[in-house]
């Protein structure tokens, strides 16, 4: 298990998850009808992803030698994909906060707002993407496959939709179904798509090996690792569903166990990512 | 900027392993215990195998001294958002210690291990083909201190018409990969790169 990667796990779980539940919030404020009350409250409890956001910078930091340094790492912006993230993914938090901001202080027009919030939403796509692009790496056979992209989307979609439904249920939106009971059926089905790619990745690694390395040999716990993530998975989805038939809004308490416990899932996973590093060659 | 891309000549027929080259670099450029810039892999193999009523054995092993390639197409420097890692004069391949963060990302992506860590300078250190020492004329201390004369280092292209065009040999990647300055006279035991058929005899070594 990639544990020694423990910053880079926490990074990446914690934004994808921000940028999922942003993508959710973005629904709800253009595509649905909200009360200006409900509206206010969304835009104000918004501020919790860029607290994530915030908090996922800190931590990736602890993965640099030299933290104090790290502006240099925007230097190949426009180059190098961790430069574009690095880059991206200050915009995205960025122009959140700027709109969090606008929002507070009712300051600027509604067009003005929107703006920023879509301006906001094309970082947030990019900051992913070159996250993704970043780990593809044609030297790391193990990364280097169509699973790395579909694994770090399905951290954004599964994690991302119980912290919006964590938001919606603080900001009293349980109406239209599309916002009550969508981020819960949409985790159903990432989670089966999951389970696809965790098996796809299993036989995969049995053909993927270098003169001195083999991929089965560097995660001899993979098995048991992805069978406790699925379990995570079962018991938040269990929860959470329950509360769907139920009248009114879901409760936040319910949500809020499940986006633990899913977070949890996505951090084992991603340790098994880090540990399934290796090169075609020497390392 | 490029101009003769410069290489280095491995001869590993002649090579016993004895890491005199490895040493030699870690004294002239004072490397930590954890850090290598040269590391020298066994690679071995073979078994018994059924000859009639008799067993005969194909056992092998050989030695390969690997530095950085200073690869006409790293893969380190592709990753490395904050450019410290870059080709210099004689195409090698040298990281600016004032510059880099630290985050490894040329360590994911070398296949041969070069550029490594230091964890007590918090950023990331590797072989700059003794760039200073060539600039005087000389050559780099690894090449000089070889007892066997199985290094050789100068522009690659001369380096491959004396000795061939074989930059690959097991456990090394194919140079489809990064294209390495590289050029290797094989062990008579040698076994093709990708052919999966040894271990890596000394993996605590390297």
């Amino acid at each position: 298990m990639g544990w020694n990667e423990w910053p880079l796990i926490l990074f990446t779980v914690i934004s994808q998850t921000a940028v999922g539940a942003f993508w959710w919030c973005c629904l709800a404020l253009i595509g649905a009808d909200l009360s200006s009350e409900q509206r206010q409250r969304l835009e104000r409890n918004m501020l919790l992803l860029w607290v994530m956001m915030g908090a996922a910078f800190a931590l990736s930091s602890f993965h640099m030698g030299s933290p104090f340094r790290a502006m240099n790492s925007m230097l190949r912006f426009g180059q190098a994909n961790l430069s574009n993230e690095v880059v991206f993914g200050g915009a995205f938090a960025g122009l959140g906060v700027v709109y969090w901001l606008l929002c507070l202080r009712n300051a600027s027009s509604a067009g003005v707002r929107r703006f920023v919030l879509l301006l906001s939403l094309l970082c947030s796509a990019a900051f992913l993407w070159n996250t993704i692009s970043f780990y593809l790496m044609p030297t790391v056979p193990t990364w280097y496959t169509p699973l790395t992209p579909a694994a770090f989307i399905l951290t954004a979609i599964m994690g991302g939709s119980a912290l919006a439904c964590v938001l919606f249920g603080l900001s009293g939106i349980s109406e239209p179904w599309l916002l009550r009971n969508g981020p819960a059926v949409l985790t159903c089905i990432a989670v089966v798509a999951a389970v696809v790619v965790t098996i796809l990745q299993a036989t995969s690694l049995a053909g993927i090996q270098s003169d001195i390395h083999r991929a089965t040999a560097l995660s001899p716990d993979y098995g048991i690792l992805m069978a406790a993530r699925f379990a995570l998975f079962f018991v938040a989805l269990a929860l959470w569903l329950s509360q769907l038939p139920r009248a009114g809004a879901l409760s936040t308490a319910v949500c809020t166990s499940s986006i633990v416990l899913i977070m949890l899932g996505e951090m084992i996973g991603r340790g098994v990512f880090y540990a399934l590093h290796m090169t075609v060659g020497l390392v | 900027m490029m101009t003769t891309q410069y290489g280095f000549y491995i001869d590993s027929s002649k090579c016993t392993g004895c890491k005199t080259c490895q040493l030699a670099c870690k004294d002239y450029k004072d490397l930590s215990v954890d850090v290598n810039f040269r590391r020298v892999y066994e690679y071995s193999g073979g078994t018994w195998q059924a000859d009639g009523d008799t067993w005969r054995q194909d056992v092998f092993a050989y030695y390969l001294s690997i530095a950085c390639n200073h690869c006409a197409d790293p893969a380190c420097t592709k990753v490395c958002p904050s450019g410290a890692m870059a080709k210099h004069e004689n195409g090698l391949v040298r990281v600016d210690e004032e510059v880099c963060i630290g985050c490894k990302s040329c360590a994911m992506a070398c296949p041969y291990g070069a550029p490594q860590y230091d964890a007590t300078k918090g950023h990331m250190t590797k072989c700059d083909g003794c760039h200073e020492r060539v600039a005087e004329g000389k050559q780099p201390v690894c090449v000089e201190s070889c007892p066997l004369r199985a290094l050789e280092f100068g522009p690659v292209d001369e380096l491959r018409q004396k000795h061939g065009e074989i930059g690959a040999v097991a456990p090394l990647p194919p140079q489809h990969f990064t294209h390495p300055s590289l050029v290797i006279k094989p062990s008579r035991k040698a076994r093709p790169s990708g052919s999966h058929e040894g271990v890596l005899g000394n993996p605590k070594e390297v």
